[in-house]
């Protein structure tokens, strides 16, 4: 189990990232948490849906990679193999922690997974520079781990508008693969379009300015992507 | 010219008057000006008995058709999940004497009955949990679903176990604030008659006249107006059920982490049997008995010492309980002129199989189905309602007596007494005078009116160790086969539930940090 520690220019000042964002690193995962700030980008290569987290049961945004457990079909020789790889992934192997300040506030800080095996202390980019300020790399991680802060809540707005509006609806999928192999996929959500449809003239006016009408139309047009995901599929199976 | 029914006056509050103001009130759209107009007067002064702290599953449709979020019930009402009652210490007494009636059918149910082959091939394990998985759960603490499932939904059938006097003060609010149900704090004084007999109203202290055009009585035991005003017969059916008091205790958990039981536990006593179930901030323990057959002295020691079990000596002595006294029975007639007796009005039964709430339910979900349009219809449907709910009543007395006539203990006169065929009624003795020869199934229970199905027999009679002869059972190669996989699939089914479901405690500490999604 990794325990991240808290990301420090004196502790950190050897330490250096092997890799880039395409890199994969660690057990891989069908899908990813998102944030709607991505979706348009995400929606041209993945499926985004809604599916809930089994711990606590809320609805979180994911892009979807494969389908059974620990498939993803993007990834080859240890490499992303598309386009956009999400925010999410991006990140590693760094996080956001909060701490309590003296003060008795809540601050967020970043941490690093030194158990990553993209960690080095000889090749790669460094973190810090010699006066030990961050180095260009660490800011633009920085950047990406304030992004997907803001996103989350962002996003989790936009669940929340959608289920206060009842627009959530189970997305069931029964995929037959060239091979004759029949999966059924569940555990799936997607906005209902006929809840789109049915909005008032105020409502879409009102989920246009939150953003929330883009969003959601990114999230339909997305699904679009399964037929990609079910060729890749086809393609892995060799049929 | 037709008188039409357009308000209803409930008398009562407590949970047979707030469930049906709810159910009639969500139904009948009271809420808009074009509604059933829906009343209900409650005493400032009476305090509710607060009975029925089991549901059954029906409860979770009951809330649903209200519009309640079962999230907000859980966490206002103490609710805990509930999976059926496990008998302990009914047949033989011993220590390791139980079985389960869990509320899941068993395995392929609907497709075929599975007691024949288990009772000539399966006794590595009990009939319950040969062919139904729930035991396993229970056994294990663990609840019916995840947070992950819907609300209302379920893996594994549930109902409830939920604090009584917080359920009313819920219902009460949801009531007024959504259902636009009327709301009088009041006494009742007087009961003002129409010639024909039927009421025009209730006078109230200070509130002066309630008009309606249906009443229903909610009062519990003292039955304001079924009772009181039209002294319609109770019909004692102590002869039948031996159990006439109760003395109920409020047991705290020993620590935050305590397991929550997700079952009710009934464990069989010298003259009587105790309840134990699990709410999230404490356990309902009661000594039912006979006091024909004990005292109140020696019941309230065999409850001390079952209590001091769990929590010790020292914690259990100093419990106080609670004594109510039960009249086992029911009214002749629960409709009567343009009144309907709905709750301890109409009758109580021991709680053996949580039969109070439910018949509560089934009493509000007929009368708001059936809300007679004008008075003219009315005496149709009343003679309707009381066809149906005497056969309900009788149904239950038979099942509830069922519980005990199998029973192989002496220890006392209680159980003795209990399987004297005299006290047995005939619907149940020629029941089981069938199911000597054949297995109970679904034939047997034909009405739409039934309380309990075939199923529920079936966990009670081989729970008990009965015998269905066994000479003339010849199943095909074809029921064998399918006998067999239905066991098989149980198994694994057992096992994959058994790794997947959380703790009945975790899930609720969860409903409680996130709550269930609608969908």
């Amino acid at each position: 189990m990794s325990e991240p520690v808290l990301l420090d220019s004196n502790t950190h000042k050897n330490t250096r990232v092997l890799g880039d964002a395409r890199t994969v690193v660690g057990p891989v995962s069908r899908n990813c948490s998102v944030i709607t700030q991505e979706f348009q980008r995400l929606a041209s290569h993945f499926p985004v849906l809604l599916t809930k987290n089994e711990d606590t049961g809320q609805f979180a945004c994911v892009a979807l990679f494969g389908f059974d457990p620990g498939e993803n079909l993007f990834v080859e020789k240890d490499r992303w193999q598309v386009g956009y790889v999400p925010l999410n992934i991006r990140r590693h192997p760094f996080m956001i922690g909060a701490q309590t300040t003296p003060a008795g506030e809540e601050e967020h800080v970043m941490l690093i997974d030194m158990q990553s095996e993209r960690i080095s202390e000889q090749d790669g980019e460094a973190l810090f520079n010699d006066r030990g300020f961050p180095t260009p790399f660490t800011e633009n991680m920085t950047s990406v781990l304030k992004t997907l802060k803001d996103g989350f809540v962002e996003t989790q707005d936009f669940i929340q508008a959608l289920l206060e509006q009842e627009m959530i609806v189970p997305a069931n999928f029964e995929i037959q693969f060239r091979n004759g192999e029949r999966r059924e996929i569940n555990g799936l959500y997607t906005i209902s379009q006929d809840a789109l449809d049915a909005l008032t003239p105020e409502q879409v006016v009102a989920m246009h300015r939150s953003g929330h009408l883009q969003a959601a139309y990114m999230m339909i047009a997305s699904l679009g992507q399964m037929e990609q995901l079910i060729e890749r599929k086809n393609q892995r199976l060799g049929a | 010219m037709t008188q039409p029914i357009t308000s209803v006056v409930i008398v009562g509050g407590g949970t047979a008057g707030w469930i049906t103001a709810g159910t009639i009130a969500a139904q009948h759209q009271s809420n808009t000006d074009a509604g059933l107009r829906v009343s209900l007067v409650e005493s400032p002064d009476i305090k509710p008995i607060g009975v029925g702290e089991g549901t059954w599953p029906t409860m979770r449709t009951t809330l649903r058709k209200m519009g309640i979020s079962e999230t907000d019930f859980i966490r206002e009402c103490d609710v805990g999940f509930k999976q059926g009652a496990k008998f302990a210490k009914w047949v033989t007494g011993a220590d390791d004497d139980f079985y389960y009636h869990p509320l899941v059918l068993p395995q392929g149910f609907m497709h075929g009955n599975l007691a024949p082959y288990w009772q000539t091939n399966g006794h590595d394990k009990s009939f319950s949990a040969a062919v139904c998985y729930q035991e396993a759960l229970c056994e294990n603490g663990l609840a019916p679903k995840s947070i992950a499932t819907p609300e209302y939904e379920a893996v594994a059938n549930y109902a409830y176990h939920l604090n009584a006097g917080k359920f009313s003060e819920f219902l009460k609010k949801h009531c007024l604030e959504k259902l636009g149900v009327n709301y009088t704090c009041d006494n009742v004084t007087r009961v003002i008659s129409k010639d024909n007999g039927d009421i025009a109203a209730v006078d109230t202290q200070a509130s002066g006249e309630i008009k309606g055009d249906l009443f229903i009585d909610c009062t519990g035991f003292h039955g304001l107006l079924i009772d009181k005003h039209y002294q319609v017969p109770f019909i004692d059916k102590s002869d039948v059920l031996f159990v006439d008091s109760a003395l109920a205790a409020q047991v705290p958990y020993s620590s935050e982490d305590d397991p929550i039981a997700s079952h009710t536990i009934s464990t069989g006593q010298a003259a009587g049997w105790i309840w134990d179930i699990g709410l999230q901030s404490r356990r309902g323990v009661g000594h039912v008995y006979s006091s024909r057959h004990t005292d109140e002295e020696r019941a309230a020691e065999a409850l001390t010492r079952y209590i001091a079990q769990s929590v010790g000596e020292a914690r259990a002595k100093e419990l106080s309980f609670r004594k109510i006294p039960i009249r086992p029975g029911h009214r002749q007639v629960f409709w009567q002129n343009n009144c309907v007796a709905v709750g301890l009005s109409a009758g109580f039964l021991e709680p053996l199989e949580a039969s109070a709430l439910v018949l509560v339910e089934l009493s509000a979900e007929m009368i708001s189905e059936q809300m007679p349009t004008c008075r003219e219809a009315m005496d149709t449907i009343a003679k309707r309602f009381n066809q149906t709910f005497r056969y309900r009543w009788d149904r239950i007395i038979d099942f509830l007596k069922l519980h005990y006539i199998l029973t192989q203990r002496t220890d006392n006169d209680f159980w003795i007494d209990n399987c004297d065929p005299d006290t047995i009624p005939d619907s149940l003795n020629e029941l089981m005078a069938l199911w000597r020869y054949q297995h109970p199934w679904d034939h047997d229970f034909t009405s739409r009116r039934e309380v309990f199905p075939a199923a529920s027999y079936q966990y009670v009679l081989y729970g008990m160790g009965f015998k269905t002869e066994s000479d003339h059972i010849r199943l095909t190669p074809q029921e064998r086969a399918f006998a067999q996989r239905q066991l098989q699939e149980n198994d694994r089914i057992t096992r994959m539930m058994v790794s997947k479901l959380p703790s009945n405690r975790a899930l609720l500490n969860k409903v409680h940090d996130y709550g269930f999604q609608k969908l």
